[in-house]
């Protein structure tokens, strides 16, 4: 291979990586955007059927929707994936949230599929029945290796990935379903039903609440930065670069103002008695028992014994004598 | 629109993106083209010294008090050259005392020519300094006057006037 070639191939490989890595960030920003996020993370009153099921129901579909994806071959999951995102429709607003499921599961695809197939080697394809012979699409630098990157991006290597990221995108979206359907105190009270503990429970809702907040405060925080004057003096084609600088300066005031929320939350919950066990805070009735009474005399008995020694003479020692 | 309209969100930490008050001031202007070096100095130390903050301008904005945030946000906010500002909830969960001193900051830049659209359900705020004021219903204007004229009429809408209104009225 000639000079052209090397340089060829090394370009071609980081544009492949670039595209892997950029493709589903390009979709997040750009199709769904962290209001879309805002809106496919938390919940909206609503009267369809999803809405009238009891919170057990809706988290144990959730819980058998997460076990069959994981268990089963990727196309039940495929299925699994295009029955979930088509009960978007009867959720409120429910073109725009499916949609929104949409473009989340190309995102997921994409990522999940290039987040395998190029680490994925032969003797790991070559488990799947009749996958002896491999078509090889690419063959990375050498350096590469480096990276964990298998010599060879084969066609199988990509099947492989695409069918991992069914099991992804089925549970992703079974749990963003939950989350759209039902209010954090019904997921509070269901959990309680299950036993499972309470200091958890609250960390989910808690965290319910709070990851629309995120999404919320971001994209303020970065349509305020472009309203300032953010990459006013480029092109518009730089603009999705922008926006994830905006993204990244947001992070530090985003994340003191959601620790600010969790300080006004701590107080809350403190204030409402929250885990106030008998090892915590729990009031319990003080009342005086005999080793009380006990003490006391003893406690007297010390105070008129020091106050008849200081009558007879024995009050300030010699050494304190001036 | 960004020019002219600037936005101060309910929870305004988020704007405060610098590590330097002087460099939150400064930012529009400089990401902005326009602005000589000299130009940028003199107008950062003219917002600095209108929000008195000059001697806070080398420190970290998120570390400052309650007010002055507010302050290096509503200071960002204007130094971008903007003449109206829309402020979303500003009085919300804040006592009377710093109502008030919101209020009379409002009452004093409207009078170098600013302008502020502010939304909020605190009537009383509303009726102590806005010289305008507008009442939404689910997206739909329902009444626009002073406040005086609305808080007037109030009553056939169910809502509740302030009560120094009310004081005023006997």
């Amino acid at each position: 291979m000639g000079l052209a070639g090397i340089i060829f191939v090394n370009i071609f490989s980081w544009l492949l990586i670039s595209f892997g890595v950029g493709l589903p960030l390009l979709f997040v920003l750009k199709a769904i955007g962290l209001s879309g996020f805002k809106e496919i993370t938390r919940f909206e009153k609503h009267e369809s059927f999803y809405y009238r099921l009891n919170p057990v129901t809706k988290i144990a579909m959730s819980i058998i929707v997460m076990i069959i994806s994981a268990a089963a071959i990727w196309w039940v999951g495929a299925i699994l994936t295009a029955a979930i995102a088509l009960s978007y429709l009867t959720l409120r607003d429910g073109k725009r949230k499916f949609l929104l499921a949409v473009y989340l599961t190309i995102t997921i695809v994409v990522g999940v599929a290039w987040g395998y197939a190029p680490f994925t080697p032969p003797v790991v394809l070559a488990i799947a029945p009749h996958t002896h012979h491999f078509t090889t699409l690419w063959t990375w630098p050498s350096y590469f290796s480096y990276m964990g990157y298998v010599p060879g991006l084969t066609l199988q290597s990509v099947i492989y990935g695409l069918q991992i990221s069914m099991r992804f995108t089925a549970i992703s979206l079974a749990s963003l379903l939950l989350v759209m359907r039902s209010t954090p105190s019904e997921i509070l009270r269901s959990l309680n039903k299950f036993g499972v503990p309470i200091a958890f429970t609250f960390s989910i809702v808690v965290a319910m609440k709070t990851i629309p907040r995120i999404f919320e405060a971001m994209d303020a925080a970065i349509k305020i930065q472009f309203m300032r004057g953010l990459g006013s003096k480029s092109f518009r084609a730089f603009r999705s670069i922008y926006y994830l600088i905006a993204a990244m300066s947001s992070i530090v005031p985003v994340l003191v103002f959601i620790l600010r929320g969790a300080r006004n939350t701590a107080i809350s919950a403190d204030t409402r008695a929250f885990r106030a066990y008998d090892r915590m805070t729990y009031m319990k009735p003080i009342s005086f028992s005999r080793a009380d009474y006990y003490s006391f005399a003893v406690m007297l008995l010390i105070v008129v014994t020091t106050g008849i020694a200081i009558v007879s003479g024995f009050g300030r020692a010699l050494p304190y004598l001036s | 629109m960004g020019r002219h309209i600037a936005y101060i969100p309910q929870a305004f930490d988020i704007v405060l993106i610098n590590s330097t008050v002087e460099d939150e001031i400064s930012y529009s202007m400089r990401k902005r083209s326009g602005t000589s070096r000299k130009q940028l100095r003199e107008k950062t130390d003219y917002f600095l010294k209108m929000f008195s903050l000059l001697e806070a301008k080398d420190r970290d904005p998120l570390t400052l008090s309650f007010g002055q945030r507010r302050r290096v946000a509503m200071a960002s906010a204007l130094s971008s050259g903007a003449r109206v500002v829309m402020m979303d909830e500003p009085t919300s969960g804040q006592d009377f005392y710093h109502r008030e001193i919101l209020g009379k900051e409002l009452s004093s830049l409207r009078n170098r020519r600013y302008s502020f659209v502010v939304v909020t359900h605190d009537a009383r705020f509303v009726y102590r300094h806005a010289s305008r004021m507008m009442v939404m219903d689910y997206g739909k204007k329902v009444m626009e006057g002073t406040p005086e004229e609305c808080f007037t009429e109030s009553g056939k809408y169910g809502i509740i006037p302030p009560s120094d209104f009310l004081i005023r009225c006997g």
